[in-house]
């Protein structure tokens, strides 16, 4: 009778054992776990290069039109006053002394730095008058109050140094950023600028009329003299610390809700027709919900993203973009740059 | 008697001998070090291209920057020939504030620096650009009287180029951007 096989080898046999076997594929299997592990993690790795790379191509893009398409605008600052008593339950209409340079729907401010402060949500620009219309009263955590004519007004998308930057009460300012030049004092909320840019709408190949320069925007109809552009912060989504499990603006809490937003060009003339907007940037930028320019790095300064110097016809751009990943990990990147508007400021 | 096994024998076992011998163990431990420090290579080339790529963003964002604000800074100063580029000088000259070195955020500098960025205007007309180390056709008038002998423009410039130097470091080396921009009185 033939004996049976066994599992352990006699010193005289040649070859492998089912144990040296088995011993030798659990190793290799091992072996070629922690392979693959490696290798998935590279492949992770140089596809997360690749979006941070896409991310900056983006914003670089980004800087590079805006700047193409505001080097030769004025810059406005839309600040005015209320014309007539605006009641807490109006929702029609707000009529202002001058509505130049407010586009054409947006957030407006009345009685900043008051105790009846309120910010107000405008849908649609009068096409002749002085009015903003369709409201939505007390919005961005402030409450609809009655308003004297008189009252301040200004775009809430206007961020501007103010005049004394040396030690300033704390009423007289709505942050402080840290800027190329020092630390820099200023009023607003810093998402967006508004402005005119020069025009030939009959293709004369001259931007110049008798009177001087042809101020206006593109909007659908093509080049209008008279129409006014913005660029602007758009808000598209909402995104919240606690769901993404990761503290964004680096405060070491992770209970802040942020607004996921675009940069767009919108332009609008008297025709609300003819108003477009163009998107510079996918929505990968972050803004504190209901703070918007406050401190996103947790550096103890106020980011605004629009700070506006009209005496200077100096604009800075600051944008906190959600670029992507490292090791599962957001990202968030913080990008600037000064634009010179060289034609500066309408006012 | 047994006899004690050789050096020699435990190293490279006769035929008839099972198990590994200790040369053909240090040879797979040799392989497989090179495979795993190949693969850990790779990981930290892609973190330095990382880093690197977001530098040279930042680097280059900077640059720009600069150069933007310069014009605005000559923009805003005066129109008086005899007071423009020592306006201008009082912000971004050595004793200007912010003054001509300035730090940029994220970026490390170079060895021995304390700044990453640097701004040198030039008010001497007879600066060669040998002497500057950037090609932007010096010496040349600086001050519109048609001669480029004037050592010192600052009292009647009409043109001042300006260098925007931003030097940083990583692990890949020490990198620099410069570019050049000419600021024109109004």
């Amino acid at each position: 009778m033939r004996p049976r096989p066994s599992i352990f080898r006699r010193s005289d046999q040649g070859g492998f054992t089912l144990i040296e076997v088995s011993i030798a594929l659990s190793v290799m299997t091992v072996i070629l776990l922690a392979t693959s592990a490696v290798l998935r993690k590279e492949t992770r790795g140089i596809m997360e290069l690749q979006n941070m790379g896409h991310s900056e191509k983006v914003m670089n893009g980004a800087f590079h039109r805006i700047l193409r398409t505001i080097q030769f605008a004025r810059g406005y600052s839309p600040e005015t006053n209320l014309v007539s008593t605006l009641n807490a339950a109006e929702s029609g209409e707000v009529l202002l002394g001058n509505v130049t340079g407010f586009p054409e729907s947006g957030l407006l401010v009345v009685d900043r730095g008051q105790a009846t402060e309120e910010i107000i949500r405008y849908e649609t620009h009068a096409a002749i008058g002085s009015g903003l219309w369709t409201l939505e009263r007390g919005v961005e955590g402030t409450t609809a109050r009655g308003h004297s004519a008189g009252s301040s007004a200004l775009w809430s998308g206007l961020a501007r140094p103010i005049a004394n930057q040396t030690d300033p009460a704390p009423a007289e300012y709505d942050g402080r950023t840290d800027d190329l030049r020092g630390d820099t004092y200023y009023l607003g909320r810093g998402t967006g600028l508004s402005y005119q840019v020069p025009v030939d709408p009959e293709h004369t190949g001259s931007y110049e009329s008798s009177t001087g320069p042809r101020w206006g925007a593109q909007v659908a109809g093509g080049e209008v003299e008279g129409a006014h552009a913005a660029v602007s912060f758009i808000r598209s989504t909402e995104i919240s610390e606690t769901k993404r499990d990761f503290d964004f603006n680096r405060d070491g809490d992770q209970d802040d809700t942020f607004d996921l937003g675009r940069i767009a060009i919108q332009s609008w003339n008297n025709d609300p027709a003819e108003a477009i907007r163009i998107n510079l940037t996918p929505s990968i930028i972050l803004q504190e919900k209901g703070a918007y320019g406050s401190d996103m790095d947790d550096d103890g300064y106020q980011d605004p993203m629009f700070l506006w110097s009209a005496d200077q016809g100096r604009l800075r751009l600051r944008f906190f973009v959600l670029a992507g990943t490292i090791n599962g990990h957001e990202v968030v990147r913080r990008f600037e740059t000064i634009i010179h508007l060289c034609n500066g400021s309408a006012e | 008697m047994k006899t004690r096994p050789t050096v020699t024998a435990r190293i490279c076992h006769p035929a008839s001998q099972g198990g590994f011998t200790l040369l053909e163990v240090l040879i797979t431990v040799a392989v497989l070090m090179v495979g795993l420090l190949a693969m850990t290579s790779t990981s930290v080339v892609v973190n330095s291209l990382r880093r690197s790529a977001s530098d040279r963003s930042r680097a280059h964002a900077a640059v720009q920057a600069i150069s933007q604000d310069l014009l605005s800074v000559a923009r805003v100063s005066s129109e008086d020939p005899a007071l423009w580029a020592g306006e201008i000088l009082e912000t971004y000259g050595p004793d200007g504030s912010p003054g001509n070195e300035l730090p940029i955020t994220g970026l490390e500098p170079w060895a021995g620096s304390n700044h990453i960025a640097t701004v040198t205007i030039i008010t001497d007309e007879t600066v060669t650009d040998a002497a500057i180390g950037t090609d932007i056709g010096m010496p040349r008038d600086l001050d519109g009287d048609g001669l480029a002998s004037n050592s010192n423009v600052t009292g009647n410039a009409s043109l001042l180029p300006a260098i925007v130097d931003v030097r940083w470091r990583h692990s890949g080396g020490e990198f620099e951007l410069r570019q050049v921009v000419y600021l024109l009185r109004f």
